[in-house]
């Protein structure tokens, strides 16, 4: 029993080697600010193994009807690989690349963010008519690893191009969060190699139980990963999470109601 | 040439049949002088006519000045040498390859009336016209009976308009002429019909070679004028090159020699012309621009790549042009002791990225950092600018903004408000199609027209009136951005937006 502890601790050891190897892309500190600042009083760590976030990598964020809390998600997950390797202040580009009618929901307005505390980099926007083109250029910036991280917003894309995609975030050091609609593969969410598979909806409301900024985050997947599901609450100012338990009520003292 | 009127003038050319005229101006061709005639005879009308001996020299000066004045307009400018020795009326002609070109000028309409303005300024008269061919843009310089900005011709379309011009604008020589009038072939159009083996027996090959000139069957080589540029490497090979490896070679020979000789001048090309020429005359050009100077050959070769498939050997390449027509001088740069460019820098290597990616987009495809404009209307809040050089900052300092939401629909899309409650607010609407309960509605945020803007775009119709923007929430946990504009009683309720929470 003791040997086969011995190996398992290996194992992860190996994992967590090869997730990290060479190419630490942003300083611990301003990403643990960055994980604190983003999901506050979430417990991931009971999720995610060894070596936490991967910085390096691809991951997805899946969203069902509503695309501004996945929008979101996706840019502060970004924002965890922006700084540069030795620490210093200088952050590097984040690319926002936009496939036009994929989720038919607007574009990313870049006035909504709140002032973070951690410096952020500002996106380069790419909006490009056919997916080809969007897989292409996401791939090329992953692998020329002069960007921190890349969001990708496209229709469902095949295991082949998310394993490319892996393959040139590992190439260039590059973190690629990519966004995609919760489109159901024979019952099951289509199969991807991403490091992580994150899904957030928004809590349903009725007249009793009126929500608005209460989502449902569940990380449902990926690579070394336990499933966890948490019922959150947006800050309005802020956009960051925190746990909501028990329920509270979204509407603070100074919001007027018309129903 | 133009020159006062009223005094008589021509230029006169000595040879061994004695002097004749060869250049004249309008007040002696009205009175009857032509080009071509002897001067005793042009004498005999005009007894004070003043007579210029010509100049080869200064006749040659004028037109390389002429043809400097031309890049302005295209780097491929070419000089009409068969005009000046055959025909005896002082003409010049210069062809300008302006593929692609046009659009800078705001057409090819604008294009034609610019550079006449240009000419007239200059003391020249000219005409000009366009065409597909070189042949058909001398003929409609000449021949087209459209105004002088319409001289357009586009031959598919143009046909007819081609089959009137005179035999004249074929360019042949002055006995062919004579012997097509004599025939009664006055028209291209009378020639295009009849037999194509019966016209050469008849009339010789010259005929049937410019008529496919005209018409684009059989290419024309252009001997364009190249300018005195320090960036311009031009190589001609005695073995036509003839498979896509030996191209590429020779290009990348060439390129590393022109990033040598930009390396040593401190300076960085922003836009390299790359044209190879077949040995039948057909060209092929490629055209790249870069964000930054640039003078790393292993980039440009890269850029070059992309497009280096559509070249086509044909029977051989035998020469080819390289050139910089736009070089920026380049900041320091720390250069390793191998000489070799240190790509490691992130500015440069990020521009080196934002080339390769805006060299394979398509024509709608655009890459831009977003900026804060001064203005309430949310869509103009947000504007574009280039990935490269300086850019207006993310945020204005001075500009509040109120909560905005992280997707903008753009244009709004259009929703029916199907009750409302006693406030004016929605409380249950139909979008894309699904009815909407709406759980709770915060607002109104008014934004009123920005009058004092020129509203020249798209959604004028909606930008010009007062919107009431209202945060709903409907029972799928969604927050919608939306807002009613109209006049009183005509209320048109739109989507703009959707927020995180």
């Amino acid at each position: 029993m003791p040997a086969q502890r011995l190996n398992d601790a290996r194992a992860a050891l190996a994992q967590a080697e090869k997730q990290w190897k060479g190419s630490v892309a942003c300083s611990v500190d301003t990403e643990s600010r960055v994980i604190a600042h983003v999901f506050g009083d979430i417990p991931l760590s009971r999720n995610i193994s060894i070596g936490g976030f991967a910085p390096i990598g691809l991951h997805e964020v899946i969203c069902g009807h509503d695309m501004g809390a996945a929008s979101v998600l996706a840019w502060q997950l970004a924002q965890i690989g922006s700084g540069k390797p030795d620490g210093k202040p200088v952050h590097r580009s984040v690319f926002w690349i936009r496939q036009r009618r994929a989720i038919d929901q607007g574009g990313f307005y870049h006035l909504a963010l709140p002032e973070t505390p951690v410096t952020r980099p500002r996106p380069l926007m790419l909006t490009v008519d056919h997916q080809v083109t969007a897989l292409w250029a996401g791939e090329e910036i992953a692998k020329s690893g002069q960007i921190a991280s890349v969001i990708l917003e496209t229709t469902d894309y095949d295991l082949t191009a998310a394993r490319r995609m892996q393959l040139a975030c590992e190439a260039g050091g590059t973190r690629m969060i990519v966004l995609r609609r919760a489109l159901p593969h024979a019952g099951r969410l289509m199969p991807s190699s991403a490091l992580t598979r994150w899904k957030i909806e928004p809590a349903l409301g009725t007249q009793q139980n009126m929500t608005g900024n209460i989502h449902y985050l569940s990380l449902i997947g990926g690579r070394g990963v336990r499933p966890g599901s948490w019922k959150v609450k947006a800050d309005a100012t802020t956009l960051s999470l925190s746990v909501v338990d028990p329920l509270e009520d979204r509407l603070s003292q100074n919001q007027s109601i018309y129903t | 040439m133009m020159s006062p009127p009223e005094i008589p003038r021509v230029i006169t050319r000595v040879d061994n049949r004695g002097v004749f005229i060869c250049a004249l101006n309008a007040a002696a061709q009205k009175a009857g002088v032509h080009g071509g005639m002897r001067l005793s005879d042009a004498r005999s009308i005009l007894p004070d006519l003043d007579n210029i001996p010509e100049q080869p020299d200064l006749y040659d000066s004028h037109l390389a000045r002429m043809i400097r004045v031309m890049d302005r307009y295209s780097p491929w400018v070419a000089r009409d040498r068969d005009l000046h020795n055959t025909t005896l009326n002082g003409d010049a002609g210069l062809w300008l390859e302006i593929t692609g070109g046009s659009h800078l000028f705001g057409g090819e309409g604008p294009f034609i009336t610019q550079i006449l303005q240009d000419m007239k300024r200059r003391g020249y008269a000219a005409r000009v016209a366009i065409a597909d061919t070189a042949g058909a843009a001398w003929g409609g310089a000449r021949c087209h009976p459209g105004k002088e900005a319409d001289r357009i011709l586009s031959l598919p379309t143009d046909h007819a308009i081609a089959a009137e011009f005179p035999v004249s604008s074929l360019r042949l020589s002055g006995d062919i002429i004579a012997l097509l009038s004599r025939l009664g072939l006055k028209q291209l159009g009378d020639i295009t019909p009849l037999p194509r083996a019966n016209i050469t027996t008849r009339l010789g090959p010259d005929v049937l070679l410019r008529l496919d000139q005209f018409y684009g069957r059989l290419p024309e080589h252009l001997n364009f004028e190249l300018p005195d540029h320090p960036w311009l490497i031009k190589q001609g090979f005695g073995e036509p090159l003839g498979d896509a490896a030996n191209l590429a070679h020779a290009i990348e020979t060439l390129i590393a020699r022109l990033c040598s000789d930009l390396r040593n001048e401190s300076l960085g090309l922003r836009r390299l012309i790359v044209r190879c020429t077949q040995v039948d005359g057909h060209t092929h050009t490629i055209t790249t621009t870069t964000g930054t100077p640039c003078q790393s050959e292993t980039h440009i070769l890269r850029l070059l790549a992309e497009k280096m498939p559509g070249v086509d050997t044909g029977f051989g390449i035998e020469q080819i042009i390289v050139y910089a027509p736009w070089v920026e001088h380049v900041a320091f740069r720390q250069v390793r002791l191998d000489r070799q460019q240190d790509d490691t820098s992130d500015a440069l290597a990020l521009a080196q990225l934002i080339d390769r990616i805006n060299h394979h987009l398509g024509p709608n495809d655009i890459l831009y950092h977003s900026a804060h404009h001064a203005s309430h209307l949310p869509e103009r809040a947000v504007i574009r600018q280039p990935p490269t050089g300086s850019i207006k900052p993310e945020r204005l300092q001075d500009v509040p903004l109120p909560k905005r939401p992280v997707r903008l629909l753009e244009p709004p899309e259009p929703v029916d408000v199907v009750e409302y409650n006693s406030t004016g607010s929605p409380t249950r609407i139909r979008w894309r199609k699904m009815l909407i309960d709406v759980l709770w509605a915060d607002g109104p945020e008014r934004i009123c027209p920005e009058w004092w803007e020129y509203l020249d775009r798209d959604n004028y119709a909606i930008s010009q009136m007062t919107r009431d923007y209202f945060r709903i929430c409907d029972q799928k946990g969604r927050v919608l951005w939306l807002f009613r504009s109209g006049h009183a009683g005509q209320d048109i309720w739109s989507v703009h937006g959707l927020f995180a929470g």
